[in-house]
């Protein structure tokens, strides 16, 4: 595209953005517009899938193409897209809830038959959409409306799930630290599979202090030549750690520690596509004949 | 001692595993290349393996002959043959024998069961049926279990229980032959030589030892240029024909086997097949196909009907294009899965939250199920409204001898043939059909970008909570139904246009049906009967039709009862006003046969009408 009609962050503003002020995922959907406009996609080539919460109205707010489907179901309706539409850019966007707890297994399957899609998870550690309810992301003893006396459990940790069934890409970012977040979008966008970004989500609403974001060393860094840069902001400011995104067992035990690690967690360039093999499957089965098939029917 | 009928209904029962399908499968190509009409339908267990000499080993075949065109199973047997005495005895359980019946009972397990058989034998006689017991010779006992040995699995007795029906029903031996070599293709010489002559033996029996036969005229037209075909594989094969490029599923009985034909064909046809982690992920991933310009589909039963409703409502909201098909089972839960019903008719119609838009097409024969993908695609690409395709157990698994059928590789909706249309009693759409979300287009169309949303939305597909909107959107869903009822065809009736009852029903029932009416004339009762494909929208013409009848009688394989009607009977009562009853209205796991409906029918008529 020439400097004159280059995309801009104007084009891609759809409707009316309803979330409340402060909230996260404004700086989510900014990220993904930045995406579209500086990896110069074709807005009518992306696909926005989502399911129901707050943050699955994302869709809404981005001029492409784009489904807000049901709730915990957008991984479903992404694979067939994909299936058949391999020229597509499809990204997800999905909650804590909607990808955690109702869509649970859609996402272990999403993850484990690697369809190359961006798969964001926006974590802000409850059901806001429905007005405060726990999810499997609440902290033990967070009140809610569904456990006024506190969430009995202790939280999904999503990181080691992704890690565990099998993830080709996963990543932590946060929404605020936009410059992160965007560079994790751009290298999920470059994965070929199921690339599975977590980010922290602020919820001023309902979870102003779901995760502390004020001080610079409330969040740790991974980071490698590979993986994702350390914002200049952060640098010598709080825990960096290098390393190696292949390194599946250290990366497990990054997601245990505390404070929270973002950046590359792990990523699997060699992992097979289930959305390729079945293209290929197709591609190279022989061309069929009905009249023949039928006529082994013959009697 | 010779019978000759026009029709006559056996089954071959033996231990799973034993071959009585491939038996079967046998005896259908070569009565039907012998000129005669034929369905058949497999008796399946519901294990895989069940252990053997017990009840819930029993596995086998039932064949219906006649010198017309069937498309039912019928009745009641007039001969059956067993392996052995348990698997009789669990099958006159289901009492669809005539009393008279034949029944050839192998004694090999005798020796070792002198007393169950004994017992069962007993059973049989009183019951008035007959029993025939036979005894396999030695020298063929011998080669049969050289041959099982061999093979590791089986027992080699269903070839010689072919040769005993091959001369019973009277089928030409050359022809029953020719089949056999066709079937046994890749065996060796020897192996073919060994069955044959097992075969002969099974012959020579029934000729010497049991004597007698029962013979159906050959008037259907003879030769190999029909095809013996089962309602899930001819839907399979529509599928493709309709061009659809992709399926998603779910694996559950009955419906499997369609993704079975379609995993090893589609792909030649460059389609897709994804098997989905669950019915949800299936029917979702049809959504997002569809929403990628790419005609798709999936099928379910039972449960997976129930799992897939929600996003069945998101089809109707966003307006994309959906087609599912149910092959009915038993319900509710897990129910009979291996058995027929017709309850989902509400479900499919009904079932999700909200007022939800959909078409309910029916198959009513082998020959609809190749054909109704088709229909289903051109309503829900020009209404883009979900269509249900609904056949049943029964269909799924019967098989039928039928002319050839003919593909013609629709590419695009406005292919559709006229005859096919017709076929579901249905003529073109108008071009130009109102959505409530106007002018949507698919991914990758430039200026064109829209969102989706499960969220009512106005014409440009914006999210809007205001009265109107919800309204207008609600007002034009239904408006794409009434559009769909105004091209639908005045329906077919079969027999007079007036008289004393019309039966009226849907799917799979129409072959008991009609045979019901032709007997019922006979006997000079006025009936007619009117059998619904497309099942909703109704036509609209339909009070009319019914204003010509004294009484208005359905037949359906769904409960209803004296407070409760059934889901037919509650449909047409609503649509036309008229005092619709049911004259069958029960869910029993197998399908509707004439001699029900006509006791029915002749019941009513004794008490004058209703
Ligand atoms: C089948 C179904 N069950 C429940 C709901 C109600 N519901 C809407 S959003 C939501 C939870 C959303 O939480 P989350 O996914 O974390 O998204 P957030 O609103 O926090 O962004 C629920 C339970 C629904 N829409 N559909
Ligand atoms: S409730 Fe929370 S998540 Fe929802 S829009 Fe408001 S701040 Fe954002
Ligand atoms: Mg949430």
């Amino acid at each position: 595209m020439s400097e004159e009609n280059k995309l801009t962050m104007q084009d891609l503003n759809a409707n009316q953005i309803r979330w409340c002020e402060g909230c996260g995922n404004f700086s989510i959907i900014n990220s993904v517009k930045k995406l579209i406009i500086e990896d110069n996609l074709d807005p009518a080539h992306v696909a926005n899938v989502s399911g129901i919460g707050c943050s699955s109205r994302a869709p809404h707010y981005i001029n492409t193409y784009g489904i807000n489907s049901i709730h915990g179901r957008a991984i479903p309706i992404a694979t067939g897209l994909r299936l058949n539409r391999p020229d597509l850019d499809i990204i997800v966007h999905s909650g804590d809830g909607d990808a955690a707890s109702i869509g649970g297994n859609h996402l272990l399957h999403g993850i484990n038959k690697n369809i190359n899609i961006v798969f964001i998870m926006y974590d802000n550690g409850l059901y806001s959409l429905t007005k405060s309810q726990t999810s499997p992301t609440t902290p033990r003893g967070h009140k809610t409306n569904t456990t006024p006396l506190g969430a009995l459990i202790e939280p999904l940790n999503m990181i080691r799930f992704a890690l565990g069934v099998g993830g080709s890409f996963v990543a932590s970012t946060a929404d605020w630290i936009p410059g992160h977040l965007l560079e994790t979008l751009k290298k999920a966008r470059a994965h070929k599979g199921f690339s599975f970004v977590h980010v922290w989500q602020r919820c001023p609403h309902f979870f102003p202090d779901f995760v502390e974001h004020s001080r610079l060393d409330a969040v740790s860094f991974l980071t490698s030549e590979k993986g994702i840069s350390v914002p200049e902001r952060y640098q010598g400011q709080t825990t960096v750690v290098q390393h190696d995104p292949k390194d599946v067992v250290a990366a497990f035990k990054y997601a245990s520690e505390e404070p929270i690690y973002l950046g590359l967690f792990y990523q699997d360039e060699s992992k097979l596509q289930y959305d390729e093999l079945v293209a290929a499957q197709t591609a190279s089965a022989k061309p069929g004949n009905l009249n023949e098939i039928l006529d082994s029917y013959r009697i | 001692m010779k019978t000759q009928t026009s029709l006559v209904r056996f089954e071959i029962l033996m231990d799973a595993g034993d071959g009585a399908q491939k038996a079967g499968d046998i005896l259908v190509k070569a009565l039907a290349r012998n000129g005669r009409y034929v369905v058949s339908e497999p008796i399946i267990p519901s294990e895989i393996s069940p252990p053997r000499r017990t009840k819930f080993s029993m596995s086998g075949v039932i064949i219906r002959i006649a010198d017309f065109d069937i498309s039912g199973i019928g009745n009641d047997s007039d001969v059956i043959l067993a392996s052995h005495e348990i698997l009789l005895s669990r099958r006159l359980e289901d009492m669809e024998y005539h009393t008279p019946c034949k029944i050839l009972l192998d004694m090999e397990h005798e020796a070792k069961n002198a007393q169950s058989y004994a017992q069962v034998i007993e059973e049989v006689k009183a019951k008035g049926l007959e029993v025939i017991p036979f005894y396999i010779d030695e020298q063929t006992k011998e080669l049969m279990s050289s041959i099982s040995r061999d093979a590791g699995r089986g027992t080699g007795n269903n070839m010689y229980y072919l040769g005993i029906l091959t001369y019973i029903f009277q089928i030409d031996m050359d022809i029953v032959l020719a089949v056999i070599e066709k079937t046994f293709g890749k065996i060796t010489a020897d192996r073919m030589a060994q069955n044959i002559t097992i075969f002969k033996s099974g012959y020579e029996l029934a000729k010497t030892k049991i004597g007698f036969t029962v013979e159906v005229e050959a008037r259907a037209k003879q030769g190999e240029d029909k095809i013996l075909i089962d309602g899930n594989t001819a839907m399979a094969l529509g599928v493709i024909d309709a061009g659809f490029k992709f399926f998603a599923g779910y694996p559950i009985t009955p419906a499997s086997s369609i993704m079975h034909n379609l995993a090893k064909n589609l792909p030649s046809f460059g389609g897709r097949i994804h098997q989905a982690e669950d019915e949800i992920a299936a029917i979702g991933a049809a959504i997002g196909g569809y929403y990628g310009g790419v005609p798709s589909i999936t099928a379910t039963s039972g449960p997976g009907l129930s799992l897939k409703q929600e996003f069945i409502g998101l089809a109707v909201a966003t307006e994309t294009p959906l087609v599912v098909i149910d092959v009915q089972r038993g319900g509710p839960a897990t129910g009979l899965p291996t058995r027929t019903e017709q309850s989902d008719l509400l479900a499919a119609l009904f079932g999700t939250h909200g007022d939800s838009v959909r078409v309910i097409l029916s198959v009513t024969d082998v020959a609809d199920c190749f054909y109704a993908p088709h229909v289903a695609r051109y309503l829900t690409e020009k209404l883009r409204v979900p269509v249900m395709i609904m056949s049943d157990g029964f269909e799924s698994s019967s098989q039928t001898v039928i002319p050839k059928l003919t593909p013609y590789s629709m590419n695009s909706v406005e292919d559709i043939n006229d005859e096919v249309l017709a076929r579901f009693g249905l003529a073109r759409l108008p071009e130009y059909i109102e959505m409530v979300n106007e002018n949507q287009s698919v991914p990758g169309t430039p200026e064109k970008m829209r969102r989706l949303t499960g969220l009512v939305t106005n014409k440009e597909g914006l999210i809007s909570t205001s009265t109107v909107t919800q309204k207008r959107a609600h007002k034009i869903r239904n408006q794409k139904i009434h559009t769909l009822q105004n091209a639908l065809l005045e329906p077919k009736i079969f027999g007079e246009k007036e008289g004393d009852f019309l039966i009226v029903s849907w799917g799979t029932t129409r072959g008991a049906i009609e045979e019901a009416v032709i007997k019922l004339k006979a006997e000079g009762v006025s009936v007619s009967s009117l059998q619904l494909k497309i099942v909703y929208p109704f036509p609209a013409m339909l009070k009319e039709i019914f204003s010509k009848f004294k009484n208005i009688v359905t037949v359906e394989r769904a409960y209803g009862d004296e407070k409760k009607s059934s889901p037919i009977t509650m449909l047409l009562r609503n649509e036309t006003l008229v005092d619709v009853k049911a004259i069958i209205a029960e869910a029993t796991g197998r399908p509707v046969t004439p001699n029900e409906v006509k006791a029915k029918i002749l019941e009513l008529k004794t008490k004058g009408g209703i």
